[in-house]
């Protein structure tokens, strides 16, 4: 059983004029104990609402948001508080997310607060030093301020935040984006460490693609608000079917002089969010664009778990699609 | 004898701008911060140059220095920056006010803090051309519509009618591409310009600006922290770490066979499914208190005794790059070119 699965969720917003913002628009997922589902985007295409969506940190629009097996809709608050013990976030921005007057200590052990009260003071204080060694930090860590520590630091003090009540489930929303190269590679390994020795669950949101191809299991490529393409990290990077993917994928630049990267096959830029679309939401920017565009384009089984929504993509046989379903 | 000389006379003729000893201090409650601390890098005529370094390398602060944009508590120390000729770093202020814009075109990081919030995108081209003695109105228009699109901007009435904030991000860099490239500079310094925008619009901006400087023999100076669009877009490429210079050499050769540790290091750091990810520990030296070795020393895989205490002098590597450290360069192939 997954341990979060969404199902057709949506959001939007509305914003002043009586205008609405689709930020998602009816996208499913799940995620598997130890694996990393990664969602990758670009700015405004939705990735950080889907996020926040299945933390229930927003109310969704529509769509069902269920963890371990329950829908949090059915959850009052007090078990939804008790659940949220088992669902975590970590930032973008270290130093942002850390309340700067607290210690470290004190900064790793809030949710201790909120969510096991009655914690004897030296049960967390073990707690706290053994969720710092867990991260690679010493205990001499306990005391300081987060002002004290570098941005690789601070970043491993806001996962022992998220892992200290042992989630299950973690969303990470950019986790290594504001990090320099080689501190982001230590953020990578010690997240991937953490990950197989507690299990862990990842909804890892980035737009950064060497990142996401290094970390993911499966991988979730949004536009706008929806799914264009999902399936399993190395098959959609191998033969990536819709026509953003593609874009998307060959805007990462090789760091060999000699891979030349291909043509450019994306023109323009970002639609305005406040339209609704009915049809292919790439389609004012495609090159590949038809009439059939225009009606409603749902995403397509062509592989064992690989899906897409293009018209120009020819959808597996129906028994195999039975079959995986 | 004489044909090296000739090769040297022929060599400073190729240079557009030579930077040496170039150094920058900042002074702190702690003390003085040696930010920039001895830069050498030349930009030929027609190349483009990508300068490369993790935050606090100096990167940034190098460019602004060379075009006298350093500020209280910072100020350039020591140094030379010539530039067809002259060296920008003595230049009276006036003259160095007519060569930026003119000679030199700027392309900022984020569009939205280059341009003006208040002032219609029309306005703030005139303003460009009378600041460097061009006051035909008419005219001034007519070039602006060409430049914008020469960079790609199908309505460039209604752009020039606007305000920035009309713009998306993609278009209002390309506005200030448009306003860099109006006085026809020889030079175009690019920092970080397509940090900020989204992906699939990064290439897009990328190519132009490659086509513009190429198309009329321009040369460039891109400031960039992604290695991927060094290997794509320059010539040469500058490595940066603790305000030195610490690999120079064409992009062919840096990137496959990156001579210094560091340059090493921050290939390797990039996540790859070919290559195991491999990280660096430690932070950057203490700016203020200087090493007096190697500032690297302290985070090298490949550290050994003298690199603590003296400072390597730059020296030439098999494929041609210039690196400083103290190892011997015996690097053959990094890796077999078949990574991404």
């Amino acid at each position: 059983m997954p341990v979060l699965t969404l199902k057709d969720i949506a959001k939007e917003f509305v914003i002043g004029g009586g205008q609405h913002v689709y930020a998602v628009d009816e996208v499913s997922l799940s995620v598997e104990a130890g694996q990393t589902l990664a969602v990758i985007g670009e700015s405004g295409s939705g990735k950080s609402t889907l996020g926040r969506l299945a933390l229930r940190l927003l109310e969704p629009t529509r769509g069902s948001v269920y963890f371990e097996g329950r829908d949090l809709a059915d959850l009052d608050a007090r078990e939804l508080r008790r659940t949220r013990e088992r669902m975590q976030i970590i930032f973008q921005e270290p130093f942002e997310s850390l309340n700067p007057r607290l210690t470290i200590a004190d900064n790793i052990a809030e949710p201790l607060v909120v969510h096991r009260g009655s914690m004897s003071r030296a049960a967390r204080h073990r707690l706290v030093e053994e969720t710092l060694d867990l991260v690679g930090l010493g205990a001499d860590m306990a005391r300081r301020y987060p002002g004290e520590l570098s941005g690789g630091q601070q970043q491993r003090i806001g996962i022992a935040r998220a892992i200290i009540t042992r989630p299950s489930f973690v969303v990470l929303d950019e986790p290594t984006s504001s990090l320099d190269l080689s501190v982001r590679a230590q953020i990578l390994k010690l997240l991937q460490r953490l990950q197989s020795e507690l299990q862990l669950a990842y909804l890892f949101i980035s737009h950064d693609i060497h990142t996401v191809r290094y970390i993911s299991d499966q991988i979730l490529i949004m536009y706008q608000g929806r799914v264009v393409e999902t399936g399993p990290t190395e098959e959609v990077f191998a033969s990536p079917q819709h026509p953003y993917t593609k874009a998307l994928l060959a805007s990462a630049l090789s760091i060999n002089p000699d891979e030349t990267p291909p043509p450019l096959s994306l023109g323009g830029d970002l639609p305005t969010p406040t339209k609704k679309v009915v049809g292919c939401v790439l389609q004012p920017r495609c090159p590949e664009r038809i009439d059939q565009c225009a009606s409603k384009v749902p995403l397509q089984l062509i592989g064992s778990d690989h899906e897409v929504a293009c018209v120009h993509v020819e959808p597996a046989t129906t028994s195999l699609k039975e079959s995986t379903l | 004898m004489e044909s090296s000389q000739n090769r040297q006379e022929s060599q400073a003729e190729n240079q557009l701008l030579a930077i040496r000893g170039l150094s920058t201090e900042f002074d702190t409650p702690n003390g003085t911060a040696h930010v920039v601390n001895g830069v050498d890098f030349t930009v030929n005529r027609g190349e483009i140059v990508g300068v490369v370094g993790e935050s606090g390398c100096g990167k940034s602060v190098s460019i602004r220095s060379i075009l006298g944009l350093v500020r209280a508590p910072g100020k350039v120390t020591a140094g030379s920056a010539v530039f067809q000729g002259r060296d920008l770093l003595t230049l009276p202020k006036s003259e160095l006010r007519k060569a930026r814009g003119k000679d030199i075109g700027f392309i900022a990081q984020n569009p939205f803090s280059a341009l003006n919030p208040v002032m219609k995108i029309e306005k703030q081209f005139r303003y460009i051309a009378a600041a460097h003695g061009d006051q035909d109105g008419e005219q001034v228009l007519v070039r602006a519509r060409q430049t914008l699109s020469d960079v790609g901007i199908a309505g460039p009435d209604r752009v020039l009618r606007g305000y920035a904030h009309q713009l998306s991000g993609g278009m209002a860099q390309r506005v200030v591409i448009a306003m860099a490239m109006l006085l026809n500079p020889s030079l175009v310094i690019a920092d970080e310009p397509t940090t900020g925008l989204d992906l699939t619009v990064q290439r897009q901006i990328l190519d132009l600006i490659k086509s513009l400087v190429r198309e009329h023999q321009r040369s460039m100076l891109l400031v960039t922290h992604d290695l991927g669009v060094v290997a794509q877009y320059c010539d040469k490429v500058v490595v940066m770490y603790a305000g030195k210079v610490v690999e120079e050499g064409s992009v062919h050769a840096v990137m496959k066979s990156p001579a210094h540790p560091y340059t090493r290091a921050l290939i390797r750091a990039i996540p790859s499914p070919k290559q195991p990810l491999v990280h660096l520990s430690g932070r950057l030296p203490d700016l203020v208190h200087y090493p007096a070795g190697c500032p690297f020393a302290p985070r090298c895989p490949e550290v050994h005794e003298e690199c603590t205490s003296v400072a390597p002098v730059p020296k030439r590597a098999p494929h041609d790059q210039v690196f400083n450290c103290h190892l011997e360069s015996g690097v053959t192939e990094f890796y077999a070119g078949t990574n991404a």
